[in-house]
């Protein structure tokens, strides 16, 4: 039972398509083949989803024989250091049609005057501004309906909702248009949906932008939208200022539910299950709260919501040795990166007590996520109000449902069954 | 790995260059008694000479930078 919306089935089911384009439902052993991979070599030929006989985006997109996949964590780290020779311009082909030319896809020295720009509108400070004015208040209303009942699924009732709400606050759109935007957003990032139909989602979601876009360049309002229209970018030539062009803000908005919404959706619920699997880990956070940061850190080295990230070789290289040719799609396999025994002692285990080094799963170097502030801003307040308002929170011991994070190239835990302890009603006088 | 230009047994100073520091923060996550992000969302560094003690933490951060804007550089004045 959802606690939206009843029209909440449309959205749910263009999103249970989409996971299963990224093998979650294959029930694939993931990290077991993982280890495997990583003790007989850095790098691998073929895609991700080839190392496991599925399709996905990363084989549908490029042929499995013109691609390698790196698992070695200084490998991958180099390569994404390395845009000259590992380029973005992987993206442009499951993106650039329907969503349009996005930071996503862009190289030196193009990709470095948009990231100035947009870096404006997602810094530390601006998060603790967002975090003030309305995420802590989406979160409430998307889990204090459910605190009375003392029984939930904490991904399907709350963590799959609240992301898209706040991201779609944050970029100015109004409330009663979230549903809408999300089913358009869903439809134009899934490269397995008839093309028709996804130009047409890109075109309505557009239109919708751009009447807002002409509103916030008349009077700004401080929203995303509003920062976009107005911000300014150094001319390519170097002299003189550019602004974002209503196309590039259109683009811009289309590719923040899947770059913001559902990562944040998936690291929670992968976070969570670890947590409920661990009560050990849960109870410790529980009793000291400045634990809550490394827990988010380690839930994320531990369980990343991307498992691998493409880039495509722009000359005849190699890597550790084996030759990549030129044009080749390069998958640089974050979740392999993630649990290296020579960078984690026992990487295979959750453990929110150890030391922090970074992690892949954001990325690295000129790319690495623009929304790294954001994610951990919306992750701390959602696992705090969990904390407060759900005491003696636990996996639904009645439940026959395994409860299990999956997917080949995204990671989720579609389900997560809990029950809590609700308090008694204070008398009523 | 390149090699570290400053051994492990001599003092350090931190040296943060900000035109490349996009306060991503990587650093204050490993190292937060050292590494800060301040107002202008721009790294601010706590502590320029850290104590030895933290040698490992320092390198890490200075290797997750994605900007590449940390260094460590030998600290002449505790030589």
């Amino acid at each position: 039972m959802s606690a939206m919306s009843e029209d909440d089935g449309v959205e749910e089911s263009l999103f249970a398509a989409k996971d299963r384009f990224f093998g979650i439902g294959v029930g694939a052993d993931v990290y077991g083949r993982l280890a495997e991979l990583r003790a007989s070599g850095p790098v691998h030929p073929g895609s991700v989803s080839g190392q496991f006989g599925t399709v996905g985006p990363d084989n549908f997109l490029y042929p499995e024989d013109q691609q390698v996949t790196v698992v070695d964590f200084d490998e991958i780290e180099a390569a994404y250091r390395n845009p000259g020779l590992f380029s973005s311009s992987y993206s442009s082909a499951p993106l650039r049609e329907v969503i349009g030319r996005t930071i996503l896809e862009m190289d030196p020295p193009d990709h470095q005057r948009y990231r100035t720009l947009l870096q404006g509108a997602f810094t530390k400070k601006e998060m603790e501004r967002w975090e003030r004015e309305f995420v802590q208040d989406i979160v409430a209303d998307a889990l204090d309906p459910l605190v009375p009942l003392g029984r939930g699924d904490l991904a399907k009732d709350f963590a799959f909702h609240y992301p898209i709400t706040v991201t779609a606050v944050a970029a100015g759109l109004p409330v009663e248009d979230v549903p809408t935007f999300y089913e358009q957003a869903m439809l134009l990032t899934n490269a397995m949906f008839p093309h028709e139909d996804r130009l047409r989602a890109a075109a309505e979601l557009g239109a919708m932008v751009e009447r807002l876009i002409a509103e916030r360049r008349q009077e700004p309002t401080g929203d995303l939208i509003s920062i976009l229209a107005h911000a300014e970018i150094a001319g390519a030539d170097g002299g003189g200022t550019q602004r974002l062009s209503d196309e590039e803000i259109v683009a811009f908005m289309r590719l923040l539910v899947p770059a913001g919404a559902q990562t944040t959706y998936r690291t929670l619920t992968n976070l969570l299950y670890a947590l409920l699997t661990h009560p050990d880990q849960l109870e410790a956070l529980r009793s000291d709260r400045s634990l809550v940061p490394k827990a988010i850190e380690e839930g994320l080295r531990w369980e990343p919501p991307l498992v691998s990230f493409g880039r495509l070789a722009t000359a005849d290289t190699e890597i550790a040795g084996c030759p990549v040719s030129a044009g080749s799609a390069v998958n640089l396999c974050i979740a392999a990166a993630n649990r290296t025994p020579e960078r984690w002692s026992d990487p295979e285990e959750f453990d929110i007590t150890r030391p922090t080094l970074a992690h892949m799963s954001f990325g690295q170097g000129n790319h690495i996520c623009l929304g790294i502030h954001f994610a951990r801003m919306e992750l701390r307040v959602a696992v705090e109000q969990i904390l407060d308002k759900l005491p003696g929170l636990r996996l639904d011991p009645d439940c026959a449902e395994e409860v299990r994070i999956d997917g080949v190239l995204a990671r989720t835990a579609v389900s997560l069954p809990c029950v809590w302890d609700v308090p008694a009603a204070e008398p009523v006088r | 790995m390149t090699a570290d230009p400053v051994d492990g047994a001599r003092p350090v100073r931190v040296v943060v260059d900000l035109a490349l520091c996009e306060g991503n923060a990587l650093c204050m996550g490993i190292a937060p008694e050292v590494f800060d992000v301040g107002e202008h969302d721009k790294v601010v560094v706590l502590d320029e000479t850290p104590p030895e003690t933290m040698r490992t933490e320092l390198r890490e951060a200075v290797r997750s930078c994605p900007r590449q804007a940390i260094t460590l550089v030998e600290d002449p004045a505790r030589t």
